[in-house]
């Protein structure tokens, strides 16, 4: 719009003055606190004037929150959900773009369903099945009565088991699955022009190939876009991995957390947690800095 | 190197049939070049001989083998897109050595292959770039560069070079026919464009609805149109159709404003009193002086200078007609135009079925 009008950008920056505050103090507050030494932090105000004690209360954090093992169960747990999520959705949405099979539709439209369902909605039957991987084969053998026939032809009885619990298979596979992420590749290749595919038949090149040689490297900003939405979403995983893990050793960063903050009979060091806070805040900003132009322009839909 | 040979073949899609039966025969090294509207059902039957659509009922073979149910790779022919289908991350020397780099060639015969392929077509210094690096003539050259290198036995174009401008066109025209004449290979050529078709055949084949209207070379279609509907769409400006009526001998015909006009071998008297369409090129008439006879009497309406020729178009009685001439008379509009033709350029269709009445032909 090219319009002269003082009086709306002030109302306009204003307004936009002020969500910055409101989106920006709580950061600001940790920020502060996590400079502060103990005594300063637990004033009533707290002051707003950084402290220089930003290291000490990072090494405590660091420490007492077992940051180094946790810190690479986060990554392992963030990167396999993230390349995890790219692999199913976008194969899924290959076979439901590219391939004439029966009800294609309704296979999308179930998948487009799940949407609606999130994690925490399903988490108890998820639970279940994560605490025995085979347990669905396993139920459809005994329903298809074929553990009794096997236990009647041979005398051994099908138990099938594997168990995810305080695995990282566990921490990742329950969340591959990403109607979001499949629903964005398929728009995207619904803009691949026909005539790709079919000049990729005529030089021999099987689906396979096609699809590594041709669509993947094409979806390129596609799948940087996403991976920043999904390494946020893996990084910030907190119910699922606290209800699977019971392990001390197969905890993450953000369930780590939970040790730094006070409680009641303690001293209530809350720089050190707001420090702790601050470097478990850090990966997905710099992902999301580090890929904002790539992001930006992947959901634009942009080439080149 | 392969005849292409299709048999009573079919294709319909879902419970509607677009390909109503067909027979062609193309001969090795021949350019076939299949022309009709869009909608005709053209790039259906060339999509069915590359592979890339499913052949509904009959029999399409290339060479001596039924392909039917062989893949696209397995048939040994490239295909020549529209929108040139090439690969957008990929340079020009990428996207030209694809299908050898799947055939796993040795990289050493590749990088031969291309070079060879690229000076034919004069793209030598730009095998580094890509798509959106290349202009559309470019990359055309680009895609037929790809069809070239697997030296299939058949060449496949679908509308190729609709695309471009209509310079850059006419240029692409002589140069794919250079290449034929170079290659020597089996070409099977769809357009919508009558100029294409007539130009760069060796065999013309006209679809119409989903079935053939005429095959033969481009003059034979031109001098012979087999009916109404080839008449009109091969030649530019199409050809005159009136209506008209065969004399009770029928050895001439009448027409309302154009009085009774002989036929050089007649109809023969069975068909006397049959309803008829009377076709003449706009090419074939000329202006002729008032009073020396002539075929009918038109209205000018108005006309058309194309610099080197003038089109008039012209009323007689409630039809139109066209003249192609090249005189510079000085008619203006609303003056009468006696209008002549040499007897062995009338053509003669059936009014009801549109086909050519064969008895009635001349020369």
């Amino acid at each position: 719009m090219i319009e002269r009008t003082p009086i709306l950008n002030a109302v306009t920056h204003t307004i936009l003055g002020v969500g910055l505050l409101v989106m920006c103090f709580p950061l600001v507050i940790a920020f502060v606190a996590a400079t502060l030494p103990y005594e300063a932090v637990i004033d009533v105000p707290m002051t707003l004037v950084p402290g220089g004690e930003l290291l000490e209360n990072a090494v405590k954090a660091w420490e007492r929150g077992e940051f180094a093992t946790q810190g690479v169960n986060s990554v392992i747990m963030t990167l396999g959900i993230l390349f995890g999520k790219i692999a199913c959705a976008s194969l899924t949405a290959f076979a439901i773009c590219y391939f004439n099979f029966r009800f294609r539709m309704l296979a999308f439209w179930l998948i487009f369903i799940t949407l609606m369902l999130p994690l925490e909605v399903r988490i108890v039957p998820t639970y279940e099945v994560a605490g025995n991987a085979l347990l669905p084969l396993q139920q459809l053998l005994d329903v298809l009565w074929l553990t009794d026939l096997v236990a009647w032809l041979s005398g051994v009885e099908i138990a099938l088991e594997w168990n995810l619990l305080d695995t990282y298979w566990g921490l990742t596979l329950p969340l591959f699955a990403s109607a979001t992420a499949t629903f964005l590749f398929r728009q995207f290749f619904l803009t691949i022009p026909e005539e790709l595919a079919e000049a990729a038949k005529m030089d021999g090149a099987g689906p396979l190939r096609f699809f590594f040689q041709i669509l993947l490297p094409l979806s390129k900003t596609n799948i940087a876009a996403l991976s920043v939405i999904m390494f946020v979403f893996g990084w910030n995983q907190y119910l699922w991995p606290l209800l699977i893990t019971t392990d001390p050793e197969m905890r993450t960063l953000v369930m780590g957390l939970e040790n730094l903050i006070p409680s009641e009979d303690e001293l209530p060091e809350w720089n050190v947690a707001m420090a702790g806070t601050l470097m478990v805040m850090l990966p997905p900003i710099v992902v999301v800095l580090v890929l904002q132009r790539w992001f930006v322009r992947g959901l634009l839909g942009g080439e080149k | 190197m392969a005849n292409v040979s299709m048999r009573q073949v079919r294709k319909s899609f879902g419970a509607t049939e677009v390909i109503h039966g067909i027979d062609i025969d193309i001969g090795d090294g021949e350019f076939a070049v299949i022309v009709g509207p869009s909608g005709c059902g053209k790039s259906t039957l060339l999509r069915m001989i590359a592979g890339l659509e499913a052949v509904t009922a009959g029999e399409v073979a290339i060479g001596d083998r039924v392909v039917n149910d062989l893949e696209p790779k397995e048939r040994d022919v490239a295909m020549v897109f529209q929108n040139y289908g090439l690969y957008p991350h990929m340079t020009a020397f990428q996207n030209i050595s694809y299908a050898l780099r799947i055939a796993r060639r040795p990289k050493a015969e590749i990088r031969e292959r291309v070079e060879r392929v690229a000076r034919i077509l004069g793209i030598e210094e730009l095998l580094a770039r890509k798509p959106s690096q290349l202009s559309g003539g470019q990359r055309q050259r680009v895609a037929m560069g790809r069809a070239i290198i697997r030296e299939p036995d058949v060449f496949l174009f679908d509308e190729p070079l609709s695309n471009l401008d209509a310079k850059l066109r006419s240029q692409m025209r002589v140069e794919i026919k250079r290449l034929h004449d170079e290659l020597k290979a089996t070409s099977i050529f769809v357009t919508h464009d009558q100029v294409e078709a007539m130009t760069m055949a060796d065999r013309l084949v006209v679809m119409n609805q989903g079935v053939i209207e005429q095959t033969g070379t481009p003059r034979q279609v031109y001098r012979r149109p087999g009916s109404t509907y080839v008449a009109g769409f091969i030649g530019a400006p199409a050809m005159n159709l009136l209506p008209a009526t065969l004399s009770d001998d029928g050895a001439a015909v009448e027409g309302r404003g154009m009085g009774r006009i002989a036929l050089p071998n007649g109809a023969g008297p069975d068909r006397s009193g049959h309803r008829v369409m009377l076709g003449v090129r706009p090419e074939h008439l000329a202006v002729v002086a008032d009073g020396s006879g002539g075929l009918l009497a038109a209205r000018l309406l108005y006309a058309e200078d194309l610099g080197a020729s003038r089109l008039l178009h012209c009323a007689v009685g409630d039809d139109e007609l066209i003249v192609h001439t090249q005189d510079e008379t000085g008619d203006r509009p609303g003056d009468t135009l006696r209008l002549a033709a040499d007897p062995a350029n009338l053509h003669l269709f059936d009014a009801e079925s549109g086909r050519r009445l064969e008895a009635v032909d001349g020369g």
